[in-house]
């Protein structure tokens, strides 16, 4: 039980998202044990299970780890009350969560994480303009909470607004510069404007900060491919954009050989099927 | 120069009580603290001012890594002349929180002081009452006449080196020597450190920006109009072409 306990442990300090295990570790490990003598950490404990037990939709782990908190620590504890309103957003009686929400957003305006499960109460109401409207509220006040921009983003590629999802991704670039992730977002978003090049641009910077994402080479060859496209190399054009062509051919190959060589140290009986599907892709 | 020797009784009587008084009452005020620290309640318009700050400190550092026209927006958002949000906060009054007239400020100002102040005092007494009339201890290092009176409270004597310490310059002594210890056993941010409630009364300028958010606006709009925009993607196709294809061709 001791090993169960540290890795429990340590899941909460490094935010884990191993919510399988967790469930696992508790049934059959520690609800049968009595955890009185872990002392404070088992209110911890029996808070992360909940929280685990919500994402892996048992709701019968979690309504017996919330009654054990709520007779501890009443129902003035706000921690506890936010756990209740969870669990009532989980067997969908949405009013009763919103209404516990409201209350407590009443005793202390500036509480994030209750403006937070509110907004995404109104996401899983599919209410997706209101999401947006009260996360852009939230936002003016908390202008640089990381979670909050990249939730922003999702909502505004599920609307298909790519001008404001490109604003949300930039945002998540400056907070996070050297996320190799960051980046490769922001370019798929630009490629679905159809910038291609500011698209290929960021597909690079992607590559120049982990030179081993698969998604960025193949965003290479694509937005490559597509640029050249547009510019077709003529005699009649100028030696610039020959140029321009060429390197764009060079970027494509020399994509093209990268991604092969991964797959080759990976997973070499893929290759036949990636070469067929880089030939598709490119002209 | 007088070789004394002290008592050893001295030793275990007066010097060894002193350093646990001093420990125990250190953690006394430390759980006590604890116990009747109320929640403070967060300032909206604080949380807004210094989350508005970290966003133009990251536009100022990080800038080079958004498209021109990204950086071009979000500066004019906040440096514009008519309405940007900058120059609209700078011209906010920051409310003047006068402590004598602020009744939340002037009940956490006593509590500070009595659970601070006030036990390192008394005890101060009793130990000076208590421990009165001889030395205590030496320090290992030649101090200047100016500190006798200082140092040696009890005992007068005009010929006594000046490195012969009386018990209440050793309880003082532990009080500010103890913050290691404390910091060890109580975790750091104890409420037994004097030292750092020192710190704090002398530099102001606490995470949420309490007293003067205009100045620090002022800072960063001048901050931000004098940064130009270096993009730093210019040329990282041939960049990364070229350190991908060098590690390749090895």
């Amino acid at each position: 039980m001791q090993s169960a306990i540290e890795k429990l442990r340590k899941y909460r300090d490094e935010n884990y998202r191993a919510h399988d295990e967790i469930i696992e570790l508790w049934t059959n490990v520690l609800s049968n044990r009595n955890l009185s003598s872990l002392g404070d950490e088992k209110w911890l404990i029996l808070e992360q299970i909940f929280k685990s037990a919500l994402h892996c939709s048992k709701q019968s782990i979690a309504r017996q780890c919330l009654d054990q908190l709520e007779k501890q620590f009443k129902r003035t504890s706000r921690r506890v009350s936010t756990l209740n309103a969870m669990y009532y957003e989980s067997i969908e009686e949405y009013g009763h969560a919103e209404e516990i929400y409201a209350s407590l957003l009443e005793d202390n305006e500036t509480d994030a994480i209750v403006r937070k499960r509110q907004i995404s109460l109104l996401k899983e109401q599919n209410q997706i303009r209101e999401a947006i409207s009260e996360l852009n509220s939230y936002l003016e006040l908390y202008q640089a909470d990381q979670e909050a921009w990249s939730e922003l983003c999702d909502l505004y590629l599920t609307e298909h607004d790519y001008t404001k999802a490109t604003f949300c991704a930039e945002e998540l670039l400056l907070i996070n510069p050297h996320n190799h992730l960051n980046h490769e977002r922001y370019a798929s978003i630009r490629y679905s404007q159809g910038d291609y090049d500011k698209a290929r641009t960021y597909y690079f910077s992607t590559l120049k900060i982990n030179p081993s994402n698969i998604r960025a080479l193949y965003g290479v060859i694509l937005t490559s491919t597509n640029l050249s496209i547009k510019n077709p190399s003529t005699a009649s054009k100028t030696q610039a954009s020959n140029d321009t062509n060429q390197s764009f051919i060079e970027q494509i190959q020399w994509a093209r050989e990268q991604i092969i060589q991964k797959y080759r140290e990976a997973i070499p009986d893929l290759l036949p099927v990636i070469e067929t599907a880089i030939q598709s892709l490119t002209l | 120069m007088a070789e004394l020797l002290l008592d050893s009784a001295i030793r275990f009587w007066v010097f060894m009580p002193i350093v646990v008084i001093t420990f125990f009452v250190g953690m006394l005020r430390h759980y006590i603290s604890i116990i009747t620290a109320g929640e403070k309640p967060v300032d909206k318009q604080q949380v807004a001012d210094s989350q508005a700050l970290i966003r133009t400190r990251i536009l100022r550092e990080n800038g080079k890594y958004i498209p021109k026209e990204g950086f071009v927006m979000r500066k004019h958002f906040f440096v514009n002349e008519e309405n940007g949000y900058l120059t609209t906060q700078q011209g906010r009054q920051a409310p003047i929180r006068n402590p004598i007239t602020d009744p939340t400020m002037m009940t956490e100002m006593l509590k500070n002081n009595i659970s601070n102040m006030v036990p390192m005092i008394v005890i101060g007494g009793v130990i000076n009452w208590a421990f009165s009339g001889f030395l205590c201890t030496k320090v290992p290092f030649p101090l200047t006449y100016r500190f006798k009176p200082m140092l040696q409270r009890g005992v007068e004597l005009a010929t006594l080196d000046a490195s012969w310490l009386s018990s209440v310059s050793w309880y003082a002594i532990n009080i500010f020597g103890q913050r290691g210890i404390n910091n060890l056993l109580l975790g750091e941010n104890n409420a037994a450190d004097q030292t750092k409630m020192m710190q704090d009364q002398m530099n102001m300028a606490a995470v949420s920006m309490p007293q003067d958010p205009s100045k620090a606006f002022k800072a960063e709009r001048e901050g931000l109009l004098v940064v130009d925009h270096q993009w730093a993607f210019k040329n990282v196709e041939n960049d990364v072409m070229s350190q991908r294809s060098y590690f390749r061709s090895r």
